[in-house]
Order: C-alpha cells, then structure tokens, then sequence
C-alpha cells in the first residue's frame, strides 16, 4: 500500500489524511509537552516489545525490511502510521504508539553535522540508507544527462543547482515535476514526462540522493579531504632539514623524530611543522604547550624574576616561577619584559620557506619511520 | 514621510560632523570614517576617562553590531533581536524579538533609523520596519531565499535624495553557489525599488566576459554582506562585494569573475553601477572585499581630490579616485605573499603558484584575511587610516580536484597570527606606524579629533585608547571579554561618551568633570 499511483484519488485522499492527521496531532500536542529529543540506544534486533509489535502490523501488507528502509522525522513517522491506519492498518491506540515511538527511536534522521545552522530550521535531513538506495534507479534513469554527482552535463542541467530540488521536502516538489514537467529527451515540451509512474517512495528515495549531493558541497563536508601531499624529494628536504632549515639545533631524526613518519599522517606532519604552536596565534602559553614560552621581567628597582608566561597585555604581564608561584607585575615604562619563545625558529620560517622545501621536508620527516 | 526626508537630509547635510548629537548610522555617518569631531575626551585627558554604564543583552548572543544613537536611544542588534537602551543610563527601553525560520546567525551588523522607523535585517532573510517607540514591527519583507542558503547579516542604509528615500540592504550565504546581490527598498512601505546583481544573470550582462560560461557566472557570488557608504554630493552609493563561489576550488570559474571580490559604485535611484574596481581579482582564498570603502577628501600631489580607501582582507590598500574609481595608491599593508605585483589599473595580480594546492600553498593571509569586518576609521587631522590588521598564515588545499567543484571543494588549515593595528598614510599607501597586540583577534575602531584611536586589543580583553599620531597606548580598560564590535561616540547633556560592545555586554565611558 505504500505504492499508490500518482494522482489516483486514492492517493490525493490519502495525502490530504497524512496532511491533516499529522496537523491534529500535532495541534493537540503543546509545544511544552512535546516529548524530548530521545537518546535510547538501539536495541538488539527482537528484544524490543516494540520492535515485535511494529513487526507484526506493517508486515501484514509489507515486508519489515522495506518499511524501515527509510528513515524519518517522528512528524513524518506519525504521519505514515496515521496514513496505514486510514488504509486498514488495525491495533490498539497503544500498539500504534509503540510503532511510532520504536521506528521514531530506531529509524529516525539524525540532523547532518555539515553547516547545520545553515540554511532554513526546516531543511530536509538526508538519510544514507535511503540515498544509497536511489542509486541504482538514479544510474539507469537520470546519470547519462545530469552526471555521477547531479552536477550536469551537456545533456542536462546541474541538479545540485536546482531550484526545484533546493525547495524540495522529501520529494514534495521533486515528485510532481518528475512526474508532469521533466522533459522528455528528443521530444517537443508538453509532449509527457518520462517518470510519470515514479512511486512515492521512489521519489523519496530520490530526494535524499539528490540533498546528499547538495551536502557534498558544503564546507565540513565528509567528503572534502586532504589530497596527497607527499609530492616532494626526500633527500632534499634532509638537506634542507640539516642545513637551511636550522632544524637540527632542536631537532634529531634519530632522537626526538625517531619514527615520526609513522605516527603522523602526512598532512599532519605538514602541519606540525609549519605550525607546532598548540591552538593557532602565537603559542604565548595557550593550552597544553609541551615548551611554555617563558618570560623575565626585570622591575623598576632592579628585581629580576622569571617563569613560566601566563598571560601578558600592553598594561600587564603575569607567570610562574619555578616555585609554581603565580605573579603579577604591572608594564610600566621603567619594567623590562624579555619573552623567550621556544617555537621561535618555527615562526621564523613562515616567511622564507618555500613550498618546495615544505614539500622537501614533509616527504623526508615521512621517510623517517 | 515628509519628516522622513527631513530627518535625513539633515543627516547627509551633517555628514562630516559625525558624532555631534548622536550616532545616527552604521559608520555615524556616510563616509565610513568612523572619525568623531568631538574633543572633550583627547589624549590629554583620556587617562581618567570611567565607567559610567554598563548594559548585559537580556538574550545571549555577541555584540557585532554598531550602536545607533538618536535622541538620547542607543539601538543595538544581534541575530533576531534590538534593544533600545537609554543612553544616560544604560536601562533597556525595549526589545524586540523575531522567531525566526533559520538561516546563518554568526552576526548582525546593525540597524539603520530614519524619522520613527528603525529598519533591521534577520537571519531569516526577513526585512522589517519597527516603530522606534516601542519596537512594535510596522511592516516585513522577505529578501533572500533561506533554501538557496542565504541569509542577512547586513545593516540597512537609508538615504535621501532628489531622487526619492531608499532603503539599501545586501545578503550573505557563501556555502551553495548562489549569486549576491543589493536591493533598495521604499522605507514607507518595504516595496522593492530595485535590485543589483552582483555578478552577471545572463549573457551579454557586464562582466559576462570574466566568466567561461552563464551557469558559473550566474552562480559565482560575491556577497554584499557590509553596509555601502554614499556620496551625497556624487551621488553614489559604494557597495563592496564578497568572494567568489565556488570558493576555493577554482578550476571551473577561469577569469576575473567580475564583479566579486570589488568595490563598485551604484547610482542609488537605480541601481545602475558607474564605475567598478577589483580589489582581488580571481579570488581563490574567500577573501571578501567587503571591507569599508572610506570617503575622504585629501590631496595628491597637490590637488584637492575626492577619494576612497580601502583596507582589504588581502592584504592590499587602496586609494581610488571615487568619481570615477581609478586608483592612485595600491601597496601592502602586512606583509603578503600570494601576487606579483599589481597591473595597469592598480589592482593585485595573483600568483598562480599560491592559489590552493593539492598538496598545500603556504599563503598570507589566511582566510580570515589580513583584516575582516571590522571596521577601520580614517582622521582626517592626522590623514592616517587605521585598521585592525593580522600578518597571519596558513596552508591552502584543494579537496576536489575534479573538473567541476562545487561550494567548497577545498579550505585553509592551521595558522600563525599576529594582530596588530596599523596606521597607514593614505598619500603613500605605507605603514607610518604599527602597534603589536600580544592577543588574539580584530577590533573595529574609532577615531577622534581628541587625537585619539579607540580599539580592542583582541582576545587580551582590554579597550584601549591610543594616541592617534604615534600610537602609544594612552588609556585601557579590561572588559569580561575582547571588543567585539565598532566603539561609538557621542554627546549628550554636554558630555562625551564612548560606547562599545564586548561579548553580550555594552560599556559606556564617559569624562566626569
């Protein structure tokens, strides 16, 4: 019964139930007595009563596997059920609670991470599950024109870009402009669509597929990692490591370096290196730096005390000496302060380096397993 | 209506006496000088400058937003919320709260007044007309489309001509590719006047020929997320424009990709742009040039001219011609090592090599720029223009190397920073002088004909005076947490007052004699 054909009257009754079902549901629900975001690990398959339950009323119509096969909102959960119920679905007010309670605890969109205070409050969530699934029917109905990532082709537009999927909601718009507007390839507009006998949960199927793709653009995307950046000459960076780059005046590949390369993914050795200060800006005691900057302050009557940098401004500088006393001395113009920062020689570096070398040296601190 | 117009007429007649009576817009008045007349409070006597308020937002959030000041109301902003403030006391008057349908909320840039109407832009992409009174909303227009992923951060901008009042917005949105534009409003009723796009919609549009086809083009950004500054004798409104999309994976967007990363002149009746300069052209690095295009009027060589500065996130300073928008002065203001030099009309040209790597491209600036939003602010009595500046690196990479990225096929990673602020001479383009800050992070600043520079000292906390000639640190207090916003001056009962905002909290310092 999930398969009903577009624009049957049956499936306009059927919408404008989910519709209103969904609507007096939620109206009778205030706002304060919405139940939380629920937190219920995941049972093992058959030790929830519910899971039992939900079992035995969908699979009088359909199999389990196909009724979970896409995840949804706890609105749109209560919907289906609510829909199914109008269909001849029969239990008890609270078996059907505990439908909507297990699939909404089980199956439920989980908000994506990627740029989640982007966009409207009420963008569609992606389902994997449900976007792998549209792959086949996406590879053999709409690949050859819009491409492996919807991002077009001569063929076809780009779909990451269109307005029709950006407004989308689970297939609302998508589904009737496949089924009444999509072009036919080859023929004079208005001569049908090709997708007119896409079912509902083709199209949603189809819906998630196509908001993955968009997500796949976003900054953050899972997608979006690093290249290879192994491209440089080992031995050139060991001379540069050894010579023009001063690194052995800290550093030795048999000591410290000893088997960096093989704790360290190569990117990351890049970043070590260029930028070893422990959260960004000038490594001046933030964090857990495993060498603190230290600093000496010489007072206007002479005194010099020296420790471990704590926080200094233009109008205060303050530490700890080695006793783990904390001091505070005010800047006036008759106090000296001298910083002594161990990372130093990185910074120097940054504007004399050249790519090159950074490349020299990431694919020599890599041979050094 | 008519006392609309008055209102603001009056306020483009007192352009250059910022500071005066209030603080009546965005910049406290049309130039973007941020520069104050004002010299109760200078550097003689700014050592005893006190508290004389302090106001906590009674919403989280952090204070981006510039106070307005208009007969004795402070008006500040932050994502779906306005308070007015009294500005003796620091007391709320109201406030004002949006349920709001999404949209990025990293910050509101302000709210603009004319007559009794207040005008703020929400997230939400939604433009409302409140009532200065009570804060009770008069009228609301949608502007932007939250699924293309827009959304608003903008101060609005009223101005007044010959040619009728207009209510000037931008957009933001840089994480689909989606094209940025500005649009001017009917103050009285929300009606849209018109709209310009800053990048080409159609073959044959201005600057199509920066772009290898109409799909890039039509989507290639370039977001208008700082309020304009405006000429009123010119006529012309300023608008500087944001990056280009897709932002860091270029390969499918060859070209200059006009008009992002510029600054443009607009005829604010119509929307039509006069003239146009490219601060960054080619952008791969999100540097926005969204930065404030000053006005000023100087000398070069001699003559009297009427110019324009900016500070740009690239690192590059700019003196332009602002009649016709030819440059005059373009040099470095931090050091940067991503051009070769800048060609025939002054603007950077970009060093392929340190475009975004596969395998990295170490660059100056990193993506939050040498400078950002913050705004800078130029003395006219030293000719010095100060910004609140970072020499900072990173690497950049490429995440997809494919044939056609989309949104952010690549970032930035990592970084060394030092911030500082630097005071350049606008005739040279070089730095006179530079004050280190051992803290992290930007400021907005304010200047004043006491000689002074108002500015934060990044994540150290403090908001510190500066003697504006030499840059010696005159004065500071700590605040709970770093400057967050533009400070803001103004009188009121024969006393001067410097506000700025803090985290979620509003500090006033005034001059008790």
């Amino acid at each position: 019964m999930f398969r009903f054909g577009p624009g049957s009257p049956v499936a306009a009754a059927a919408a404008a139930l989910i519709v209103a079902l969904t609507a007096s549901v939620e109206a009778q629900r205030p706002p304060t007595q919405r139940p939380p975001a629920r937190v219920t690990a995941a049972r093992p398959a058959g030790s929830d009563s519910r899971e039992a339950i939900a079992r035995r009323l969908c699979s009088q119509c359909h199999p389990f596997e196909f009724v979970i096969g896409v995840s949804r909102t706890r609105e749109q959960w209560e919907g289906v059920v609510e829909n199914m119920v109008g269909r001849g679905a029969r239990g008890t007010r609270a078996e059907l609670a505990a439908v909507v309670d297990y699939l909404s605890e089980n199956h439920v969109l989980k908000a994506s991470t990627v740029r989640g205070g982007s966009g409207p409050d009420d963008k569609p969530i992606v389902d994997p599950k449900a976007a792998a699934a549209a792959k086949p029917l996406y590879t053999a109905s709409c690949l050859a024109c819009h491409g492996p990532d919807g991002r077009g082709t001569a063929q076809g537009p780009n779909l990451v870009r269109s307005l029709v999927v950006l407004h989308d909601r689970y297939g609302d718009k998508l589904g009737p402009y496949l089924r009444a507007s999509h072009p036919r390839a080859g023929k004079p507009a208005g001569s049908g669509s090709p997708f007119e006998a896409l079912s509902n949960r083709e199209v949603l199927l189809l819906a998630h597929f196509l908001r993955e793709r968009i997500e796949d653009t976003l900054r953050g995307a899972p997608m979006f990692k690093p290249g290879n950046v192994l491209v440089g000459d080992s031995s050139a960076g060991a001379r540069y490591f050894q010579g023009e780059g001063g690194c052995t005046q800290c550093h030795s590949p048999t000591g410290d370096l000893a088997g960096i390369g093989r704790r360290l993914e190569p990117v990351n050795l890049q970043q070590r290196f260029l930028f070893p200060q422990p959260s960004g800006g000038r490594g001046r005691g933030r964090g857990a730096a495993t060498k603190p900057v230290t600093v000496t302050v010489t007072t206007e009557s002479g005194e010099t005390l020296t420790g471990a940098l704590d926080r200094i401004d233009d109008f205060n500088v303050s530490f700890r000496d080695a006793s783990g006393n904390y001091r505070s001395i005010r800047r006036t113009p008759g106090t000296k302060v001298v910083e002594d920062d161990p990372l130093a020689a990185h910074t120097a570096l940054l504007s004399r380096i050249t790519d090159k070398q950074i490349h020299d040296v990431v694919a020599y601190l890599e041979g050094l397993k | 209506m008519i006392s609309v117009v008055l209102v603001l007429l009056a306020l483009a007649a007192q352009a250059h006496a910022t500071g005066s009576e209030g603080w009546p817009t965005y910049h406290g008045d049309y130039s973007g000088q941020r520069f104050s007349a004002l010299t109760k409070i200078n550097a003689q006597n700014v050592k005893h400058l006190s508290l004389a308020w302090s106001y906590r937002l009674s919403s989280p959030g952090t204070i981006k937003s510039t106070p307005l000041v208009v007969d004795g109301i402070a008006y500040v902003s932050i994502p779906d919320h306005v308070w007015a403030i009294d500005a003796r006391t620091g007391r709320e008057v109201w406030h004002f709260e949006w349920d709001g349908k999404g949209g990025n909320h990293i910050g509101n840039r302000g709210v603009a007044v004319a007559g009794d109407s207040l005008y703020v832009a929400t997230p939400d992409c939604t433009l409302h007309s409140l009532s200065i009174k009570d804060g009770k909303e008069r009228w609301r227009q949608t502007i932007c489309d939250l699924d293309l992923y827009y959304y608003v951060s903008n101060a609005p901008l009223i101005i007044a001509n010959n040619g009728g009042t207009h209510l000037i917005v931008g957009v933001s949105g840089d994480d689909l590719d989606i094209p940025g534009y500005v649009e001017s409003h009917d103050p009285s009723t929300g009606a849209l006047q018109w709209r310009w796009y800053v990048v080409p919609q159609k073959k044959g549009d201005p600057g199509f020929e920066s772009w290898p086809n109409e799909d890039m083009a039509k989507h290639g950004g370039g977001m208008t997320w700082q309020p304009p500054t405006y000429d009123p004798e010119l006529n012309l409104l300023y608008v500087t424009t944001g990056n280009p999309q897709p932002v860091v994976a270029y390969k499918n967007r060859p070209g200059a990709n006009l008009f992002t990363a510029s600054i443009v002149a607009l005829n604010p009746d119509d929307g039509k742009m006069r003239w146009y300069f490219q601060s960054s052209p080619h952008d791969t690095h999100d540097w926005d040039a969204t930065q404030v295009a000053v006005l000023f009027d100087g000398e070069i060589n001699g003559q009297p001219r009427k110019l324009l500065g900016q500070a740009s996130r690239n690192g590059k300073f700019f003196v332009l011609d602002r009649t016709d928008g030819k440059a005059i002065v373009s040099s470095d203001y931090v050091y940067t090592n991503w051009s070769n030099g800048f060609d025939e009309k002054g603007q950077p040209i970009p060093n392929p090599e340190k475009e975004p790597q596969i395998a990295g491209a170490l660059v100056t600036p990193n993506q939050g720029g040498a400078t950002n939003w913050p705004p800078p602010t130029f003395s006219p009595q030293t000719g010095l223009f100060y910004v609140s500046a970072a020499q900072a690196y990173s690497v950049w990479y490429i995440y997809d190397a494919g044939d056609n990225p989309q949104g952010w096929g690549g970032t930035d990673r990592g970084g060394w920073s030092q911030n500082m602020l630097q005071a350049i001479d606008y005739k040279t383009g070089k730095v006179r002088w530079s004050h280190k800050w051992e803290g992290g992070g930007m400021s907005g600043l304010l200047s004043t004909a006491g000689n002074l520079v108002f500015s934060g000292d990044g994540s150290s906390g403090n908001f510190v005076a500066l003697d504006a000639t030499t840059g010696e640190p005159l004065w500071h207090a700590g605040l709970r947490s770093g400057v967050s916003n533009g400070p803001i001056t103004y009188t009121l009962d024969g006393q001067q007052y410097v506000v700025v905002g803090a985290g979620d909290t509003l500090w006033a310092f005034v001059m008790n004699e």
